[in-house]
């Protein structure tokens, strides 16, 4: 669900393209490409932990802001208008944490809602893109708002809920998780791998969380041990910010720091079959 | 270790030499030195005020091995250690001084090769000392300098030693926090002295390390932040490797 939003779309593209018209030798080098944006939940499967856990989601939403995609090295731009999409589009430096991964030349602005359940998908609007090789996205973790959720909704004032279900044996647990990310919470190099052509197929770039890291084989609930948080042993477990319990703030600590690396995250194009 | 370091009278000699004598672009050559600076928080101490968690920070010795030091077209290598608790007025340790073209340098880039620390905190009566080493080598470089030298004068570059990011609480944070609770929850043994092992053995708690997986304990956390200590000018930064 797309709370608010807003992009420099409209100033920015005509800007970039004034300026191209005035000083690039070469206007098809300035290309800009708009691509839809969605959420996809179609990676969500249950996952079996290093713990022997099997757990399954019922409920997976994050609040972010400002999707941005970037290409490794030098954008594949002339120089003037390289030095205007930096103008427009600035570079963040966190410090300490200096963004990494690239030259920012895509982006999706705005506050929103990712919901990965039930499973539809779920359009966030259209980036902005220019011509390129792509290498990786970014977003930027933020706590939910009165004006993103409704005043009973779980989520308002957090990051992310987790809500799902943890099987081990013949052991069942039932999980809520909420997350809080730090004011801004940068989080950079989630892969996309796609080169955009304004002359390609119309690709549609789908967000995935995966529970199982591709490339290295870790789950997203690696490391919690569900059924020795079950303290009173009611078959509920609730990770929490700000616990009292020194074993439920560890397994919140894990649990967030796992949530805010880019490993269980993806960003895929997707060409749409004809017809679809 | 031999040793190239450059005084300031050898500042001024080369300055005279180069406006001189010294071939065709004596007019437009000066000179540039370099210094090392670990500002007040280290010099001084961090204070209570500037943490968020009510412990203070002083440091009794802050050694610095810094090396490889490139502007201007220009290196400085060989370098002592510098001790930067050293008062210095506010001008930081002289490392050397280079030749330079008159104009902006910029692009600097050095390597801080080693990192000694020995110092104490303190809350509420309560005191944890310290003295740790930092071994692994950090290549700052790219770094956003933009070093003035005029004509016959002699411009400066400072790498500034930013000990505070010790105490940060996050690797990728805008705004993280000071704290010095966790290191000291780490004394175990409860002796007053927080050592590596105890910090190696300790999990990193809340800190939030990025995308970087591999850091799962409090020595692993200080080591991954002696690489975001070094920086330009005050607050210019560098690309790190």
């Amino acid at each position: 669900m797309q709370t608010s939003s807003f992009t420099l779309v409209s100033p920015c593209l005509t800007g970039l393209l004034l300026l191209c018209a005035a000083g690039c030798s070469d206007p098809k080098e300035s290309v800009i490409v708009e691509l839809p944006v969605h959420v996809d939940a179609s990676a969500l499967e249950t996952t079996e932990t290093d713990l022997g856990y099997a757990v399954e989601l019922s409920e997976a939403r994050i609040m972010v802001k400002d999707l941005t995609f970037a290409m490794a090295g030098e954008a594949h731009t002339a120089s003037l208008l390289r030095e205007t999409y930096d103008w427009l589009i600035p570079t963040s430096f966190a410090h300490p944490g200096h963004f990494q991964g690239g030259d920012i030349t895509g982006e999706l602005r705005g506050r929103f809602l990712l919901d990965w359940l039930p499973g539809k998908s779920q359009d966030l609007g259209q980036a902005t893109l220019l011509e390129g090789k792509y290498t990786n996205a970014n977003f930027i973790f933020i706590r939910a708002s009165d004006d993103d959720v409704g005043p009973d909704d779980e989520l308002l004032s957090h990051t992310a809920i987790l809500r799902g279900s943890a099987e081990k044996g013949d052991r069942s647990i039932e999980f809520l998780a909420l997350i809080d990310s730090p004011d801004d919470r940068p989080l950079t190099g989630v892969p996309f791998e796609f080169e955009v052509k304004a002359s390609s197929p119309r690709a549609e770039l789908h967000l995935f969380l995966e529970l199982r890291d591709p490339l290295e084989g870790d789950s997203l609930f690696d490391g919690l041990d569900f059924l020795a948080l079950d303290e009173d042993d009611d078959g509920q477990v609730s990770i929490l910010p700000e616990s009292d319990d020194a074993t439920l703030s560890d397994a919140y600590n894990l649990l967030r720091r796992t949530l805010q690396t880019h490993d269980n995250y993806e960003v895929r194009a997707i060409i749409p079959e004809e017809g679809n | 270790m031999r040793t190239i370091r450059r005084t300031k009278w050898t500042a001024a000699l080369l300055t005279l030499a180069l406006a001189t004598g010294c071939g065709s672009d004596n007019e437009e050559a000066g000179t540039i030195t370099v210094s090392a600076y670990g500002e007040e928080f280290i010099e001084e101490g961090i204070p209570a005020s500037a943490m968020d968690d009510g412990w203070s920070v002083d440091f009794s010795r802050f050694e610095v091995t810094i090396d490889d030091v490139s502007i201007a077209g220009e290196e400085l290598t060989d370098l002592d250690p510098v001790d930067l608790t050293e008062d210095s007025d506010g001008q930081g340790q002289e490392l050397g001084t280079v030749p330079a073209r008159a104009g902006t340098h910029s692009d600097a880039a050095f390597v801080i090769r080693r990192v000694e620390l020995t110092g104490k905190a303190e809350k509420d009566g309560e005191t944890k000392s310290f003295s740790w080493t930092f071994k692994d080598a950090t290549d700052y470089h790219a770094c956003e300098n933009e070093t003035e030298v005029s004509a016959g004068a002699n411009g400066s570059f400072q790498i500034t030693v930013h000990a505070d990011h010790y105490f940060l609480d996050s690797l990728v944070a805008a705004n993280p926090k000071l704290l010095f609770q966790p290191l000291a929850d780490a004394d175990t043994d409860d002796d007053g002295e927080i050592t590596q092992d105890e910090l190696a053995k300790a999990d990193i708690g809340a800190y939030d390390p990025g995308n970087d997986d591999e850091i799962d304990n409090l020595w692993s956390w200080l080591s991954a932040l002696t690489k975001t200590l070094g920086h330009v000018d005050g607050e210019g930064h560098c690309h790190v490797d």
